[in-house]
């Protein structure tokens, strides 16, 4: 299975460019202070707003700073944002979504009417919702991003659970005196994980531009942090001298988004091809 | 149809309940005391009697069930309180920026429309050709442009290189511009839409790209059918059968999304709109956060929300009209 799997994966040729990007993302941010040329934070007053230059990649912000480097350590923010947040989401959605669909009644409806009126918010508004509460900080972005996509996930593990629950495999663990819990976790749990892990991939492209998107309204990553969508904000400034300031940061974004929905695609296509649109 | 209807009605209205209570919680569930938070700022000083006040005029005086009372009876008659800020009533406020945000919305949604079902039939009929690969790897390259980057890009072009579209704002309202049409007046119509093009773009795009695939995948399906064989074999053109029996049926399935789209689109132009300086609910709402104006960021999203789950309702009721496997089921 597992084999196969992974042939239809390499077969997927846009699947293979969003692994390379995936892979790339990973190791830029594990890697950041061996590969980044300058710190990202410190501040060159006498070499502000220069362009692309052999010292300077992609040129300085500003305050002189690096935007290479703050670009090489803003992967380590955007990753971080996307694997917490869909986390969050994946853990939280997949457990409501289980109990509500395998308990059914009244536990069902209370449940998944949370999630109706969670998903009645369009999701950037409810992260913001969500800011507004708790706070701007890139922590609070991350809880934000991951509350937002719990409802996809519960509806989903619910809709996978209504349909494994009357197979009868099920029917045979609970005929041999299998527990709830077991059923769920150890038998149901493993034969909905295809789905969920498609879902997860392309929230992880979701969540990043999410996340980007609110501290380009300045709700999430506050100065100096070397976050990607914090950079752009504050290169709207510069865009007619120094439009290089916004350039490179959101071509930063664009890429790692397209590198997950890439990989994304190709993971429905190759884990569960019924899923394909 | 009509239990159909008053079935989604009855859900429509329970979930529009949910809205209210989560809003209201919004409120509640900050961390600290929102009221000296509004005054004072996260950690700031808040003088103890204007604190005082405040929560009295909003009410947290009283107990929970009966704040949340208070709050929907008030909302029921339009009534949401008042702008820490401007102390203008909050409806006024919030419905005095939804025109411009429901304008941005509407012309990101013709053009994600147009541009995604365009895409999406031409790759269909032609499936697995040059055309049909190139749709769709740049529907996925459009899902992932950031719409505050695309913004910026556009703007970088459009306005500082190539000075041809203003960079920012609202010319004139859509609905004015159209009447002054109709009075002889073509200038304003002309300044609404210069200004509207680049926001538009960059919120549309990215939405093409749902509808783009979703349009293939049924189109698809429905090339598949008897009755597009039976039509074909009776000699008809190749365009009639497209476009007369096979994209009628394909589109009830993407009528749904378009529907959603609008929801999604109203949503993302909180970002659209802090790009382009563009005046509407998103941008209110985000200033209102930093601002610490709760009052206000409760009435954005119980509009926003109100009127996305309106929609939905709207949307269902027409699915259903158009496809009765639905409303029977």
């Amino acid at each position: 299975m597992a084999s196969s799997v992974w042939r239809r994966l390499l077969r997927h040729r846009l699947a293979a460019v969003g692994a390379v990007i995936v892979l790339g993302l990973v190791l830029v941010a594990v890697f950041a202070p061996v590969l980044a040329p300058y710190d990202p934070v410190k501040q060159d007053l006498g070499a502000t707003y220069r362009p692309s230059s052999a010292e300077h990649w992609l040129g300085t912000d500003e305050f002189g700073r690096d935007i290479l480097s703050r670009i090489i350590y803003g992967a380590r923010v955007s990753l971080l944002v996307g694997v917490v947040s869909v986390g969050i989401g994946l853990t939280l959605g997949t457990v409501a979504g289980l109990v509500a669909g395998y308990l059914g009644g009244r536990l069902d409806s209370a449940v998944m009417g949370v999630m109706d009126v969670l998903l009645a918010v369009p999701g950037v508004l409810l992260a913001i919702a969500i800011v507004a509460v708790l706070g701007p900080g890139i922590g609070n972005v991350m809880v934000a991003v991951g509350i937002s996509s719990i409802p996809v996930f519960a509806r989903l593990a619910r809709g996978s659970v209504l349909v494994v629950r009357e197979t009868e495999y099920v029917e045979a663990v609970h005929a041999l005196g299998g527990s709830a819990g077991r059923v769920l976790f150890r038998h149901i749990l493993p034969n909905i994980a295809a789905p969920l892990l498609v879902m997860a991939s392309l929230h992880m492209a979701s969540a990043i531009l999410t996340a980007a998107g609110l501290s380009y309204l300045g709700l999430g990553a506050q100065p100096p942090s070397p976050e990607w969508g914090a950079m752009l904000s504050r290169g709207r400034e510069y865009l007619r001298t120094a439009p290089h300031i916004a350039t490179y940061p959101g071509l930063a974004i664009f890429v790692s988004v397209m590198g997950f929905n890439f990989l994304g695609d190709g993971l429905r296509d190759a884990l569960d091809p019924r899923l394909r649109i | 149809m009509t239990a159909y209807i008053v079935r989604r009605l009855v859900a429509t209205a329970g979930v529009l309940f949910g809205v209210t209570l989560l809003v209201f919680l919004m409120l509640h569930l900050t961390p600290g005391d929102p009221v000296a938070i509004m005054i004072g700022g996260q950690g700031g000083y808040a003088d103890p009697q204007m604190v005082e006040n405040l929560r009295r005029e909003l009410g947290l005086d009283r107990p929970l069930h009966e704040q949340y009372l208070r709050f929907l009876t008030h909302a029921l008659r339009g009534d949401l309180g008042r702008s820490i800020r401007s102390d203008a009533p909050v409806i006024d406020e919030v419905l005095s920026r939804f025109p411009a945000t429901a304008e941005l919305a509407v012309a990101a949604l013709v053009l994600s429309t147009a541009i995604g079902v365009g895409a999406g039939v031409t790759s269909a009929v032609r499936q697995y050709s040059v055309l049909d690969y190139a749709s769709m790897v740049g529907a996925l390259v459009g899902a992932s442009l950031p719409v505050f980057w695309l913004g910026l890009m556009l703007m970088l072009l459009f306005a500082v290189t190539f000075p041809i579209l203003p960079v920012s704002g609202r010319g004139a309202p859509f609905t004015e511009a159209v009447a002054a049409l109709f009075q002889g007046d073509a200038s304003l119509l002309g300044r609404s839409l210069r200004h509207l093009v680049l926001p538009a773009v960059a919120l549309g795009l990215s939405r093409a790209a749902v509808v783009a695939r979703l349009t293939r995948s049924s189109m698809l399906e429905v090339l598949r059918q008897d009755y597009v064989r039976t039509a074909r074999s009776k000699g008809l053109p190749e365009g009639a059968v497209i476009n007369r029996h096979a994209l009628r049926n394909a589109l009830v399935p993407v009528v749904t999304v378009v529907g959603l789209q609008f929801g999604f689109l109203l949503g993302g132009a909180v970002i659209a709109e802090a790009v382009f300086a563009w005046p509407g609910v998103g941008r209110l709402a985000v200033d209102s956060i930093l601002a610490r104006d709760y009052p206000v960021v409760q009435g954005c999203v119980l509009l926003v929300a109100a009127v996305f789950v309106i929609l939905n309702l709207l949307v269902d009721v027409l699915y259903g009209y158009l496809n009765p496997r639905i409303r029977f089921a």
